[in-house]
């Protein structure tokens, strides 16, 4: 049955309102404070922690060389003084086997990273005032499951340690 | 429906489509604008809030540093372990250190340094009493006798 032109009219009129009111509940939600919370800086912060982390395994590898090649002079009943050094060896073997106790006993100290530490290289360059420590080895690796990075830090170094140095370490080691 | 009645239809039917274009282009400027609609109140999270890699780098910083006598205070505290005369100068150092230390904006108040091994504490420096575990890092260092010595730095930012 053909509608008449009020009955087309009313239909219209209802589509009206209900867009209308689709429209109103569409402005009403867009009102409303909407609170976004974007995450930014996953990357650079995972960036600084690998650097923080080499940095800082880098120094314990130095220091435990320096130690170790103080604890392999003193072995080596190398005496303190100016020059002490001098026409001195000590055993490359003492020296690895005190710096591998050292690694070994590493981790971080940040429960979420691990770090793996390859066997190093070292050599011993002895002259009349110190002892120059190089260490060579494969990549240190960093890893954190909780922050999803692997990162690998070069873990050559060069230390010196010097006759005074050794003088201190020399008095305080057993 | 005679031929008027199509035509009235027709034109019903245009003036609904005008007046519906006419409404939707006003609520779309309404949502668009800001004057009428607020926009989304945008917050930006940064990843790393809690202080602990500035913290991290301040303590690795105040490691590799030197003294007045020129010898890093990692091996101070290394050499303080095993005497303890060199705990007081030890402490004296580390506070200049911690006045002189500035990186950028300093935002730091107030900073409590402490060394311990096997869980005892041998060294402390700062005026720092308690502190968010966020706000604290902490660094191995090696010990004379074959172990490990843990190097805390707790600040107040």
């Amino acid at each position: 049955m053909a509608m008449n032109k009020r009955g087309t009219f009313l239909v219209y009129l209802a589509i009206v309102f209900i867009i209308l009111i689709g429209f109103s509940a569409i402005f009403l939600k867009n009102f409303a404070i909407k609170e976004v919370f974007v995450k930014v800086g996953d990357k650079e912060a995972n960036m600084l922690s690998t650097y923080s982390e080499a940095e800082a395994v880098r120094e314990y590898i130095k220091q435990s060389a320096e130690i170790a090649a103080a604890k392999a002079a003193k072995k080596a009943n190398i005496k303190t003084g100016a020059n002490c050094f001098a026409d001195q060896q000590i055993n490359l073997i003492d020296l690895q086997s005190e710096f591998k106790n050292y690694l070994d006993l590493y981790k971080s100290p940040r429960q979420d990273t691990l770090i793996t530490l390859q066997e190093s290289k070292l050599e011993a360059f002895i002259e009349a005032d110190k002892i120059l420590i190089t260490g060579r080895g494969e990549d240190i690796l960093i890893t954190s499951d909780k922050d999803k990075f692997e990162y690998s830090a070069v873990s050559d170094f060069k230390e010196d340690l010097t006759c005074s140095e050794y003088e201190t370490y020399y008095g305080l080691l057993a | 429906m005679n031929k008027r009645g199509i035509i009235e239809d027709m034109v019903a039917f245009l003036v609904a489509f005008v007046i519906l274009s006419v409404i939707f282009l006003v609520l779309l400027i309404a949502i668009t604008i800001p004057f009428f609609g607020q926009q989304a109140e945008l917050s930006l999270v940064f990843d790393e809030d809690t202080g602990s890699k500035v913290c991290q780098q301040n303590l690795l910083s105040y490691l590799k540093a030197t003294d007045s006598s020129g010898r890093e205070f990692a091996k101070q505290i290394i050499f303080a372990d095993k005497d303890a005369s060199l705990r007081e100068n030890l402490v004296i150092e580390t506070e200049k250190f911690f006045e002189n230390y500035k990186r950028g904006i300093e935002l730091r108040n107030r900073w409590f340094i402490q060394s311990s091994k096997n869980n005892v504490n041998f060294f402390t420096a700062g005026e720092l009493v308690t502190y968010e575990p966020k706000d604290s890092c902490s660094q191995y260092i090696p010990g004379l006798a074959g172990e490990k010595i843990l190097v805390t730095l707790g600040v107040e930012y």
